[in-house]
């Protein structure tokens, strides 16, 4: 139902550089299904995120929503497909407004769409807050999990099609951790929600994703159903991640064999595959020619001249 | 808390009053020649001292002085007879009157202008009003008042050049005698707020609530008004409470300019005229203005951001 094709998003960095925040990025998401997005911090996730709400909209590229382009709206028309996805962000606290109570800030968006405040108590009863005792309250007075229950609310009672989580547990205790991503499955089904999971640990992704993007530096990794993803994955930058969660079922070297020094600036990416400055396995054809993310098996699509087929 | 403020508010009352009180004997010429003339005998003269206090030590005549205050006493003028109180209590609302006037009007101006500027950063508006706001700033206020009385008065006669005409004599040319010079002290505290505001709108904008406002459809407007203004409203309230604080001494030149009869001119006269008690009453009257300003804006940060009241 979300198709994204060639998306570009650059920043200015000062003296006419740019940050390449995200190359030319192009994937698919079928409606009731939860892509993961993964990659270390920087790699673009976020910026990704925020172009498919065109907030703010991409350099080029396409964003289509059920075939309506959405790069090419504009004022009422925009908003009136932005908001059938709606975003979780990483900081709950940040993403609350302070002044204001939580029924207010449940409230405001079917307000402003002229639709009453009828749903804010039963939304607030499926994120698991109790209606009476938090909506007179404002957010400072919750810990961040509540908070993230609000957000959740918040997004959910305009009825979105799509939701994009952008890093919504990093910022929470591990015992948060579990509550809020087992609330989000139970919404999804509840509501028939498509969602977009971004986090930069795979551990997290995998299990709640039926794909899994790998992203780094702007660029797709790798594309496969999370299953394919941890059992058989083919790109060097994948490898590298499962490697660094405990407990992987394959039996990888230690993730410093596999992963070498920091990741490069986006101001100058690597020419070539932009992962080969830290790959192990990198030749001379990866720095001259980029390699196109193509399909190495089913359902598995790879961006790497010399991909791990066989699994190991 | 309020303990503490009342503890803050004598201790700073005490220290200005104190040092204040030692500058003005330090300042040459004799109290006594300013009321008997320069033809009275040194007899006569030193006998006045004798009863005004004037020989006793420094330090003895400041605490009986303070004494005085304490019981709400600050003493009758040596030199026009006039009890200091009534002095003060005459002028005050010229002053006060003239600071709110400025203040509605700056802020009227520089709250949408800020706005409007933080829109779009960088943009023809934006640019524009840094150019100005500059230029507005880089103007010394007894210049643009001369200039504002020369359009104004002198040219269009629309608006009277000096003086003063009280509420209660006549509303309309009492409003059109405050208006030239709370124009005056306006345009600079609107380029000042009109930048602060501007700056912390500008971060506020890129806040994440911000962002998910726009995604759930928020008008540009109503994001701006209602979600980004009160908590980006922070240094402007500092602003104005260290404007209003010190311009209640600070209209000296604005009320000199515009022979506005308010508390700067009452200060600077009573200095000229040796009339120290009147001079230290004014003083107690900006200091304990300024620390009730203080205290105001303390209440008005807690209620544009809650989370400050736990602090
Ligand atoms: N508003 C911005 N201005 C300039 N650079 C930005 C901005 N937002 C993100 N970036 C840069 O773009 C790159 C990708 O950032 P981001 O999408 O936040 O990564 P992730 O979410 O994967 O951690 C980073 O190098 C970041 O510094
Ligand atoms: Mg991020």
């Amino acid at each position: 139902m979300l198709r994204v094709e060639d998306l570009v998003v650059e920043f200015p960095a000062g003296k006419g550089r740019r940050v390449h925040a995200v190359s030319g990025v192009s994937f698919d998401v079928a409606r009731g299904e939860t892509l993961g997005i993964v990659g270390e911090s920087g790699c673009g996730k976020s910026t990704t995120a925020r172009a498919l709400m065109q907030l703010p909209a991409p350099l080029s590229g396409s964003i289509r929503l059920d075939g309506v382009e959405m790069t090419s709206l504009r004022g009422e028309k925009l908003r009136e497909t932005r908001r059938r996805l709606q975003m979780i962000f990483q900081d709950p606290i940040s993403s609350l407004n302070p002044r204001r109570k939580v029924r207010d800030i449940v409230a405001e968006g079917p307000r402003v769409w002229g639709e009453g405040a009828d749903r804010v108590d039963e939304m607030l009863e499926a994120v698991g807050l109790d209606p009476v005792t938090a909506a007179g309250r404002r957010p400072h007075e919750f810990s961040g999990g509540q908070c993230q229950r609000i957000c959740i609310a918040r997004a959910l009672v305009l009825r979105p099609e799509v939701v994009i989580c952008d890093e919504p547990v990093s910022a929470l205790d591990v015992s948060v951790q579990a509550q809020i991503l087992g609330l989000l499955e139970d919404l999804k089904e509840r509501y028939r929600l498509t969602l977009v999971f971004i986090a930069h640990d795979l551990a997290v992704v995998k299990n709640i994703s039926d794909r899994v993007l790998v992203m780094y530096l702007g660029k797709i990794c790798e594309l496969a159903p999370g299953e394919t993803l941890v059992n058989r994955p083919a790109h060097p930058y994948t490898r590298a991640l499962l490697a660094s969660i405990p407990g992987g079922r394959l039996a990888l070297p230690p993730a410093d064999q596999l992963i070498k020094g920091e990741p490069p600036s986006p101001v100058w990416p690597p020419s070539g595959c932009r992962f080969r400055t830290r790959c192990p396995k990198a030749r001379a054809r990866c720095a001259e020619e980029e390699p196109v993310v193509r399909p190495v098996a089913d359902g598995q699509w790879v961006a790497c001249h010399f991909p791990e087929i066989d699994g190991v | 808390m309020i303990l503490r403020k009342v503890i803050r508010l004598l201790v700073v009352l005490g220290v200005v009053t104190f040092l204040s009180y030692v500058m003005l004997n330090l300042l040459p010429g004799d109290p006594t020649v300013q009321i008997l003339g320069m033809s009275a005998t040194e007899e006569a003269r030193e006998q006045l001292r004798q009863e005004m206090g004037l020989n006793s030590p420094l330090f003895v005549r400041y605490a009986d002085w303070l004494g005085g205050v304490v019981t709400g006493d600050l003493g009758t003028s040596y030199i026009t007879d006039i009890p200091v109180l009534e002095a003060l209590v005459d002028r005050l609302p010229v002053t006060l009157e003239l600071l709110v006037v400025a203040q509605v009007i700056s802020l009227a101006l520089a709250v949408p202008l800020a706005v409007a500027a933080a829109r779009r950063a960088g943009g023809a508006i934006d640019q524009a009003l840094t150019t100005l706001s500059f230029g507005m700033l880089s103007t010394p206020v007894f210049v643009l008042g001369v200039v504002l009385i020369l359009v104004f008065a002198v040219h269009l006669r629309m608006l009277p050049a000096t003086g003063w005409t009280p509420i209660s004599v006549d509303p309309y040319w009492n409003f059109l005698s405050v208006l030239l010079p709370s124009i005056t002290l306006a345009v600079g505290q609107l380029a000042v707020y009109s930048r602060l505001l501007r700056t912390d709108l500008i971060a506020t904008l890129q806040e994440d609530y911000i962002t998910l406002a726009r995604a759930r459809g928020l008008s540009p407007r109503r994001i701006l008004w209602r979600h980004a203004l009160r908590p980006s409203a922070i240094s402007l309230i500092t602003a104005i409470g260290l404007n209003l604080g010190g311009l209640i001494g600070g209209a000296v030149i604005i009320e000199t300019l515009f022979g506005l009869p308010g508390i700067g001119r009452l200060i600077v006269d009573s200095i000229f005229a040796r009339d120290y008690l009147t001079v230290q009453g004014g003083v107690v009257l900006i200091s304990v203005g300024y620390v009730l300003v203080n205290f105001a804006v303390d209440l008005v940060y807690a209620a544009v951001d809650p989370r400050i009241r736990r602090a």
